[in-house]
């Protein structure tokens, strides 16, 4: 009997705790992380180390061009500036709200744009550990947010949220059964990304580090790791600059711009 | 080894205890022996091969597949998908597959209505028919997955499991295949056909059939065995006798391999056959004298005192012999020969003294007391007697035929024996129809054959991503696919050339390596490093073609290796490295390695035989004769596996070895015997009939039973212990008639002297310094020409030789005193002539010229002399010139002084007068 008292005695400042942040739910945590940390246009151009089972290590130099059109039409332009043997390599990306994203690919080698397939966004990325789908921007609507236990990350308080892709046609569509974000609970940033695949077995674990507030509410790591566990290969980045609000022209965002190559200067 | 038995015979109990500690120790260490078949111990230690081998796995994985096999007519339905995925997980949750590769885990790039599809073959288990369907379509027209991941028609699949190259730990290899088959059985109910193909299992195969055969055949050849010792030998201590000391034998054996950490191997597994073959015959041997003796009425204990009077030596010789000449094998590299040579060398070192100890004392208490069955085998007998003949006639009048007859058979044989194949065919070692040929056949016809290997090609840093570079090893590539045998070829130009056709739309014309520089490093943007790292390494200096194939041959395996060596010289310029790699590479080396093995192995005895023969009979020539009926069988034996096509592989490498094992053994028998008799009777004739008198019925009755014995493993499932078992049958005949025919005629051409008579010889100081026959020798050299006399006893008072009678015989006298007299016939009256002593020498004259003796010998103590005679001289003329030039010189002289004296006491006769 006395063991039970006990037992109550604990758990009632574990329940306080835990009710007291559950009010807000999954669902709202992400949107209020969209609300600070979405920016209208943006210019980062990031060093990235992708290092393989041997150690073998491979440096990357990418220039990114982000720009919000608003009602859900995002642009992006990922153009790869180092190593010099693939210097012009481009990804041109057109993110619809409701229909499928529209993806061009450009060697200059080929003097070409290769429009890609939306199926191919579970696939990796020009050789990193993010794919297709980890470089677009969050669609709340498409996954169901779990608020879990709280938990601290680094000393500081995490919301813990598992993400589930909303439908049967949403999980086929996306390269994860679900994943599990630690976001920041005072600045709703996420810190680390759990990603499961199929079989619900662990793929691999993305880490954001060096928070820096950029521009207002937005924050920004300026540092990531992705430790692959399944291909036994990490991608690191580190941001070398970083423009946000910056003015981007539409025109940027175009075939006729990457074709006469004034993406590479 | 006569003291051994004598001892064992009168100290019963201390034998059996020490036999029993032995067997206590064995037991305790018995069950600490692992097997080892495994792929590394077949290989030479620090081959060069094998560096280059963990070198290239180290870059590019291992080449170890095992491909499960997958067929059903409605595979590609989404039930059966599920299915299949749940299989392919089950695979990759086995500890030590590096890698599983399946319709679901590729990736496949493709041109779709204009977009490029980057995404894998099949993320997902399709929903419907015609989503699985299209997944159908695009695994067949994927260049690389066709005929790798998915048949033509697209009714089976593969699922490539790529295993951890643990090629020296066998018995993990095998856990693996069985870890593979549990899951099999899992999802077995699902699929028309599932298997496994690949090393693991066909190890584990060859295991499961090896140990299924010993523990069936072995006894049975055993059964066989006792049976005919029984029968020929008459008695069942003949059967009885070999199976204890044997068994004993085999048993110490394996408990010091468990003692020492050796591993059982599929040529050690021959050691209890060796054991049984050389201890049947040593036994035999001891039996048959035993025998003998009782047959003169002796009682068991004299008869075992007669028997090791008679094959002591032969026993101790053949088992330094066979000790020695086992041992020499283990200078070599190879650790599986120097395994075998090792364990059975050991066994041939405790099988004579467990038989010198055991013999005795088990006839000492369980010898048969009579010789029996004499009547009821009258016609073995005669038979017996009509063989003796028959070899005695042929042996000594047709003496050069023989020779010539059984010199050319061996000789053509040998010659037709340099041509035998060299072929470790790992399929070929199992019968038409056996689990393992069914399942390589059924994956054969709808996929690419589970044997692989690499083509490594090396550069320098970037090599691989120069379009023209790449464009010579597609044409290479190109080359081998145009071959027969190859059934499939993977590499990274593959990739390229996929992805340079599916982005320009799919459009064939494509379907080559782009020309345009830096257009390789921007398709590499789209590749997964882990699709093209068991192809190219990241510094692209370095790259491999896959080879898959269906080529199980060894000897085939060398001669596509060459061809290909020839054809990438000719493609690629000189710059590049090109090596050609993988385990059944290495398995083709070891094959020869196999070979060369052996022929270092025959070497080796070959030269160990001769060492020791030449040694204990004191003479090369003898050495060089005992040889000839060794190596008789052996190339006769090479002669049948050319004519019957029977290569060299890991059962037949080793039945050479044992012919020589049991060759030598009755070679020393008879050489020994005849020697023995030789001393008694100093006349060739007589000494060979009564030579192969004594010894064709053990030697006949032990090459006919093991003969029989071994041919018992032609019942075996597994090729090899079938070819070993009626070689081995075969090569017992050839031994027999080597011993029987060749022994014998080169026999009457030498006269022997063993080491040990020399070294137990004891001569008078009188002897060696005293006699003018041996002046200026030295007394080993006097010992040898005491020992090729024929030993003659004289009681005191008795003549040694009388007057008058017919003499061609000279006579030294090596012990006693001996009066040389006169008798007048018509007074009746005596004259002592002289004195003889140890080292003198009498009928010298009668020796050059034959002719009535001039005078009495008598001994005047019990005398011991060596007679000489003529036919003795000619045979160390033969084979001793030297002593025989140093003999005939000191026999000059002294009929020189004798010729001196005598026209001494002729001229003196004519000065006084005086009769002699």
């Amino acid at each position: 009997m006395k063991l039970r008292i006990a037992a109550f005695l604990v758990l009632i400042p574990c329940l306080s705790f835990s009710l007291a942040f559950s009010q807000m739910t999954g669902r709202q945590v992400m949107e209020e992380q969209k609300k600070r940390h979405d920016v209208k246009s943006e210019l980062t151009v990031d060093i990235m180390l992708l290092v393989d089972r041997n150690n073998k290590q491979e440096q990357r130099t990418m220039k990114t061009y982000h720009k919000d059109l608003g009602g859900g039409e995002n642009r992006s332009l990922v153009v790869f500036e180092e190593p010099a043997k693939v210097k012009g390599t481009a990804m041109l990306t057109w993110e619809h709200n409701e229909a499928d994203d529209d993806q061009w690919l450009y060697l200059p080698s080929q003097k070409k744009m290769r429009r890609i397939a939306a199926a191919s966004k579970k696939s990796y990325f020009m050789g990193t550990d993010l794919t297709y789908e980890d470089m677009e921007s969050e669609d709340i609507d498409e996954y169901n947010y779990t608020m879990l236990d709280p938990e601290a990350v680094d000393g500081q308080d995490c919301y813990v949220l598992e993400a589930v892709p909303v439908d049967q046609a949403k999980l086929r569509a996306s390269g994860y059964s679900k994943r599990k974000l630690w976001v920041r609970q005072d600045i709703f940033y996420t810190v680390k990304i759990e990603f499961f695949d199929q079989r619900g077995r662990q793929i691999k674990t993305q880490t954001n580090l060096e928070l820096e507030q950029a521009k207002g509410t937005a924050w920004r790591a300026k540092k990531s790791m992705v430790d692959n566990i399944t291909r036994k290969h990490k991608t690191l980045t580190a941001v070398k600059s970083q423009q946000i609000g910056v003015k981007l022209d539409d025109a940027i965002f175009t075939e006729r711009y990457i074709l006469s190559e004034r993406h590479i200067q | 080894m006569r003291r051994i038995i004598l001892w064992s015979q009168a100290h019963p109990v201390w034998v059996i205890a020490i036999l029993l500690a032995g067997s206590v120790a064995a037991f305790l260490n018995i069950g600490k022996i692992r097997i080892d078949n495994s792929i590394e111990n077949m290989m030479i230690d620090g081959d060069p091969a094998k560096i280059v081998y963990q070198e290239t796995i180290e870059k590019f994985g291992s080449d170890d597949i095992t491909v499960v096999f997958v067929k059903d007519p409605d595979l590609f339905t989404p039930d059966k998908l599920a299915v299949l995925r749940d299989l392919a997980y089950d695979l990759e949750d086995i500890e030590g597959i590096e890698k599983v590769e399946s319709l679901f885990s590729v990736s496949n790039i493709r041109n779709e209505d204009g977009f490029l599809n980057t995404s894998n073959l099949m993320d997902w288990v399709p929903e419907t028919i015609e989503e699985a369907t299209l997944v159908q379509t695009y695994a067949r027209e994927n260049d690389i997955l066709s005929q790798a991941l998915i048949a033509p028609d697209g009714k089976a699949t593969a699922i490539n499991l790529y295993i951890e190259p643990r090629l020296d730990e066998y018995e993990w290899i095998l856990g693996m295949a069985d870890k593979v088959e549990e899951v099999l059985n899992k999802h077995r109910e699902h699929f028309d056909t599932l298997f496994q193909i690949g090393n693991p299992y066909n190890l584990n195969y060859q295991d499961r059939v090896i140990k299924s055969d010993v523990s069936r055949i072995f006894p049975l050849s055993a059964l066989v065995l006792i049976i005919l010792l029984i029968a020929t030998m008459r008695s069942p201590s003949a059967a009885v006798l070999p199976l204890l000391t044997a068994g004993l034998s085999i048993f110490y054996t394996m408990g010091f391999i468990g003692f020492i950490g050796l591993p059982f191997t599929v040529l050690t597994i021959i050691v209890p056959s060796l054991l049984l073959v050389i201890g049947a015959t040593e036994d035999t041997h001891i039996l048959s004298e035993y025998l003998h003796g009782i047959k003169e009425g002796k009682t068991r204990d004299d008869s075992i005192d007669y028997m090791s009077n008679k094959v002591g030596t032969a026993i101790m010789l053949t088992a330094i012999t066979t000790f020695f000449g086992f041992l020499s094998i283990t200078i070599n590299n190879i650790s599986v020969l120097r395994q075998f040579a090792i364990t059975a060398s050991f066994g041939l070192f405790v099988n004579p003294i467990v038989t010198a100890m055991l013999a005795p004392v088990y006839l000492k208490y369980f010898g048969p007391r009579k010789a029996r069955g004499k009547k009821t085998t009258g016609m073995v007998d005669s038979l017996l007697d009509r063989l003796t003949v028959l070899i005695l006639n042929l042996t000594q009048d047709h003496n050069r035929t023989v020779l010539a007859v059984c010199l050319g058979l061996a000789i053509v044989a040998a010659g037709f024996g340099l041509q035998v194949e060299v072929d470790s065919n790992t399929i070929g070692f199992y019968k038409e129809g056996s689990t393992i040929r069914q399942r390589i056949e059924t994956l054969h016809q709808d996929l690419a054959g589970s044997v692989t290997f690499y083509l490594r090609v090396t550069g320098m840093s970037g090599d691989f991503l120069k379009p023209e570079n790449l464009a010579l090893v597609d044409d290479l590539q190109k080359q081998i696919d145009s071959y027969d045998w190859s059934d499939k070829t993977i590499s990274f130009p593959n990739y390229i050339k996929l992805l340079h056709r599916e982005m320009n739309e799919g459009n064939p014309d494509f379907y080559h390596v782009p020309e345009e520089e830096g257009s390789i490093d921007e398709y590499l943007l789209f590749l997964r490093p882990e699709d093209i790292e068991r192809y190219v390494t990241p510094e692209f200096d370095d790259l491999v073609i896959l080879v898959r194939h269906n080529v199980y041959s060894s000897s085939q395996l060398a001669s596509i290796l060459e061809d290909l060596e020839d054809a990438a010289a000719q493609v690629l310029p000189p710059r590049f490295q090109v090596q050609l790699t993988g385990q059944n590479v290495l398995l083709q080396n070891s094959a020869d390695v196999l070979a060369r093995g052996q022929v270092m192995g025959i070497f080796l005895i070959t030269l160990v035989i001769f060492l020791i023969m030449s040694l204990l009979f004191m003479n090369v020539t003898a050495g060089f004769y005992s040889l000839i009926p060794n190596l008789f069988p052996v190339a006769l034996l090479f002669g049948v596996m050319t004519l019957f096509k029977v290569p060299i592989n890991t059962g037949t490498c080793m039945v050479a070895v044992i012919a020589i094992g049991i060759a030598v053994d009755d070679t020393v028998h008879i050489m020994t015997r005849y020697h023995k008799e030789m001393r008694q009777l100093q006349d060739q004739k007589k000494s060979l009939a009564v030579c192969i008198n004594a010894e064709l019925l053990p030697v006949l009755s032990t090459s006919i039973s093991l003969g029989l014995g071994f041919a018992a493993f032609a019942f075996s499932s597994y090729v090899p212990i079938i070819q070993f078992g009626v070689l081995a049958a075969v090569v017992m005949i050839f031994a027999l008639v080597g011993d029987f025919f060749l022994v014998p005629t080169l026999l009457a051409r030498t006269q022997l002297i063993t080491l040990w008579d020399v070294v137990g010889l004891h001569l008078k100081k009188l002897v060696t310094t005293g006699s003018p026959l041996f002046e200026g020798m030295k007394p080993r050299e006097i010992k040898k020409i005491v020992l090729l006399g024929k030993m003659e006893d004289i009681p005191a008072g008795h003549l040694g030789v009388t007057q008058g009678d017919h003499g061609k015989t000279m006579f030294l006298i090596l012990e006693g005193k001996a009066t040389v007299f006169v008798t007048d016939e018509k007074r009746g009256r005596e004259t002592v002539l002289t004195q003889l002593k140890p080292g003198d020498i009498f009928g010298e004259v009668a020796l050059v010229n034959p002719g009535p003796r001039s005078a009495n010998i008598r001994a005047k103590t019990d005398v011991k002399c060596i007679e000489i005679d003529w036919d003795g001289l000619d045979r160390m003329r033969r084979f001793y010139p030297r002593l025989s030039v140093n003999l005939m010189t000191n026999l000059s002289k002294i009929l020189g002084n004798r010729l001196a004296s005598a026209a001494d006491i002729i001229s003196t006769a004519e000065v006084d007068r005086e009769p002699l």
